[in-house]
């Protein structure tokens, strides 16, 4: 083991070399370019506006596009014959009006005449006849399905007619034909290439690049492309935003949501406006402890609810099931505060003085994800501090999402309408009818279903927003869900980015926005 | 027993053990307590519209014809189309040639750099040279990717402006993600150098070569380094073949579109067909790399024989 004394005599170079591996590393920086698509207004002529989300878009064909950021995309490459405005009202917008028949079933609409492509042949009553044959394809599978399976048969009987009969009379049907699965269709019709109808034109999927679509004269946005970057891990949106790569980003990360709330400069180019979407405690009325009207009241009186406002960042105090842009939602309701004392005694009141029993302990499923197990882990403290044992079950969202409704004890969520209608908030979710599939909470209260179904068949108005509010109070009496908050969206936009909105139906919308 | 021979049992052993990985995946995937159709079909799926899903992809057969008829089209070379509706392949072939530049690059700073490293340490073992090493070997084993990823661009993006921020194309996209990938394994090749190279240079055969008065660099490089890489040369094999499945927090943080987030996109949105293809892709990979590796071993310590 004698030491070798002729290493003395080694070289030195190994440091060296290692250091000139690193050096031209660090030397060959150079401008930043960008990632995909690039930004800035540097591109191919033309100003691009770069947005970057950490979501994936899954699909921009019209047919299966339904999570947040397709339906973004889509939005911005098609027109339907309805839209809904800033305030979440119907407006025309392919078509120019519509009339239904005197028993409800039948639906006339009439063209605008001008409406083109992208490659500049006209849309007609066709090409919206076979998005919907289309989607109402059971071959097709399309997530849309649902939402057009009262109609019997759409005809085009000339370019600018477009006739939409239904098995029952549906003052909804209107509202369904603003969703994109109901954009104009070219036969043949590729999924992979959709046709462009809307103010801006789909150029490449992969990176998603929107050009102005030069046949849409409605589009007043200088803009001439917006480029979409999807699954951008939080840090680096930020890093891409500081850099000026990307203009807009959905939110704020977390890490940087009070610096920048903090600086009126960067404040000053916030966005926060509360969208349609209600997370609750969901609990199983069909499963002990839940199955005990006075076990949820106790939980609902235990909970800190404001809490989870701050948990949410931004954030409104739910004070009912329907979120605040919902037609019927009523803001003259408040419901009661966090009272541990009057928890334990209605606990008590149910045969629990002590506390429920650990045999009683019950699973509360959530996602995997950071705000799911922040909320959860709330919750689950909030109830043991009166005596209710909870465990929870975090999990992939593909497991969480079959778990929660699969005859689960309780569960956090969130749920929100496909448009600004109570009914098409309600009926899924606490309806008799959704039992098995989206009624979690097993919930059937036969006045609240005659209710719900009243409403449905009536034009909008105050009676049956009316309807809707008994409903609701119905349902807050009995209280399958405890409502917590109604979530609030954030857009963070660089200097000289206008118009950016958060919309009650699309949330997330690309069109309407500009740039300096 | 010829190389042919040997080169072709192996070869009909790796088709057999990728068969075993499609089988085990379908097994892992099926008994997974989440559904795709309910996935597919959106939160507001009807009956009939989860009965029209599973008919669509197939998952209204039974596991085992579902399986058969994978591996059938498998046969073909068909890996089938991801619920996407894009081909699995054609997913595949677009992410492959930046994970395989990825990983190359990241595998080949391990190497160079930690062979260097160990190299820079073992040549003069002492408290500074050996202090480093343990600190940096802690700090690569220590510290998670994405923090590391994260602090880079940081530094190297936000603040000094030196770097693109993520994405591909170019050799300056490749230098954080890199640099992100050397922190994590450069220390622990140095170490597995290093103590080679603190065993060989013990050997009688060191000290021959240093008695007939070769230079230390030689003694080093040609006679204690070549046994000192025996060890070296199974990890790197494997390493490279793990490299290449996809690294999945560096490719997220920088936004390397390889096959680590093709991976994680597979698994979040439960593609059956895609997540099969990955996964035999990756295990492609580990089969081929493990094949390689004994191909290497004879080459540099004559002992080893093909058997």
């Amino acid at each position: 083991m004698m030491k070798n004394t002729s290493m003395h005599r080694l070289p030195r170079w190994p440091a060296m070399a290692m250091l000139a591996l690193l050096l031209p590393l660090a030397g060959c920086g150079g401008s930043p370019s960008g990632g995909a698509g690039g930004g800035g207004g540097s591109a191919a002529g033309g100003k691009t506006l770069t947005v970057a989300t950490a979501e994936d878009v899954q699909s921009l064909d019209p047919g299966s596009a339904y999570d947040t950021w397709s339906t973004t995309v889509v939005h911005a490459f098609t027109r339907r014959l309805v839209d809904w405005d800033e305030t979440g009202k119907l407006v025309p917008d392919l078509a120019e009006r519509w009339e239904a028949s005197a028993d409800g079933k039948t639906y006339t609409f009439h063209l605008r005449s001008d409406a083109k492509f992208s490659d500049g042949t006209a849309v007609e009553a066709g090409h919206f006849k076979a998005a919907l044959d289309r989607v109402r394809d059971p071959k097709t599978a399309s997530k849309g399905m649902g939402f057009y399976s009262g109609i019997t048969s759409v005809e085009a009987p000339d370019a600018t007619t477009l006739v939409v009969k239904l098995k029952a009379a549906d003052p909804l049907l209107p509202q369904v034909m603003g969703l994109t699965f109901a954009a104009p269709i070219k036969t043949p019709h590729d999924p992979q290439r959709p046709a462009s109808s809307g103010p801006y034109a789909l150029q490449s999927t992969s990176p998603i690049v929107l050009t102005k679509n030069p046949h849409d004269t409605r589009n007043t946005s200088t803009l001439e492309r917006i480029t979409v970057q999807t699954g951008v891990d939080e840090a680096l949106q930020m890093t891409r935003f500081q850099t000026g790569e990307v203009d807009l980003l959905p939110g704020i990360p977390v890490a940087d949501y009070a610096r920048v709330m903090e600086d009126p400069v960067e404040r000053a180019r916030v966005v926060q406006e509360p969208v349609n979407q209600t997370w609750y405690f969901g609990m199983n009325v069909t499963r002990p402890p839940w199955s005990n009207p006075k076990v949820r009241r106790a939980a609902l009186l235990a909970m800190n609810r404001q809490a989870h406002v701050e948990l949410a960042g931004a954030g409104r105090l739910a004070n009912g099931i329907l979120p605040p842009r919902v037609p019927g939602h009523h803001t003259g309701r408040a419901l009661p505060a966090q009272n541990v004392a009057e928890a334990k005694r209605l606990l008590a009141e149910a045969g629990f003085p002590n506390g429920l029993p650990a045999t009683m302990r019950s699973v509360m499923w959530l996602s995997n994800s950071t705000q799911y197990k922040d909320h959860g882990q709330a919750i689950q403290s909030d109830l043991a501090a009166v005596g209710i044992p909870v465990e929870l079950r975090p999990v992939a969202l593909s497991q969480y999402l079959k778990g929660y409704r699969d005859n689960a004890d309780c569960w956090y969520g969130g749920w929100y309408p496909d448009f600004p209608d109570a009914g098409n908030f309600l009926e899924p979710v606490l309806h008799s009818r959704g039992i098995g599939s989206n009624n979690a909470a097993r919930y059937r209260n036969p006045k609240v279903d005659q209710l719900l179904d009243r409403a449905h068949g009536m034009a909008a108005g105050p009676e049956r927003d009316a309807l809707y509010r008994q409903a609701e109070d119905l349902i807050l009496q009995d209280l399958p869900w405890i409502p917590l908050y109604f979530e609030v969206e954030t857009r963070y936009f660089r200097e000289g980015v206008s118009g950016v909105k958060v919309h009650p139906v699309w949330r997330q919308m690309l069109t309407g926005i500009d740039k300096r | 027993m010829t190389l042919a021979v040997w080169l072709a049992k192996r070869l009909l052993w790796a088709g057999v053990t990728l068969l075993g990985v499609t089988l085990l995946t379908f097994l892992v995937v099926y008994r997974m307590p989440a559904d795709p159709a309910t996935l597919l079909a959106g939160r507001n799926a009807t009956p009939e519209l989860l009965a029209a899903v599973r008919a669509k992809h197939q998952l209204d057969q039974p596991v085992p014809v579902q399986y058969l008829a994978y591996v059938g089209r498998l046969a073909r070379g068909d890996l089938g189309r991801s619920y996407r509706g894009e081909p699995v392949a054609q997913e595949i072939a677009r992410r492959l040639p930046l994970t395989i530049q990825l990983a190359l690059a990241g595998w080949l700073s391990w190497l160079v750099l930690g062979t260097l490293f160990g190299a820079w340490v073992a040549a003069r073992p002492g408290p500074v040279r050996e202090g480093t090493l343990l600190f940096f070997s802690i700090l690569g084993v220590s510290t998670p990717t994405f923090w590391v990823g994260i602090l880079l661009l940081y530094v190297f993006v936000s603040q000094l402006r030196m770097f693109p921020a993520g994405g591909s194309g170019t050799p300056q996209h490749l230098v954080l993600p890199v640099a992100t990938l050397a922190v994590s394994g450069v220390a622990y090749y140095a170490r597995l150098v290093h103590s080679g190279l603190g065993g060989a240079l013990r050997e009688d055969y060191v000290r021959t070569a240093v008695a007939k008065g070769a230079p230390g660099r030689t003694v080093l490089f040609r006679h204690a380094l070549r046994n000192a890489l025996l060890p070296l040369v199974t990890v790197a094999g494997s390493d490279l073949a793990a490299l290449l499945g996809g690294v999945v927090f560096t490719e997220s943080v920088f936004h390397w579109e390889g096959m680590g987030m093709l991976a994680v996109r597979a698994v979040g949105e439960l593609d059956i067909p895609l997540i099969l293809g990955v996964v035999l892709v990756s295990a492609t990979f580990v089969v081929l790399a493990n094949l390689l590796v004994d191909l290497i071993y004879p080459l540099l310590d004559p002992r080893v024989r093909l058997q």
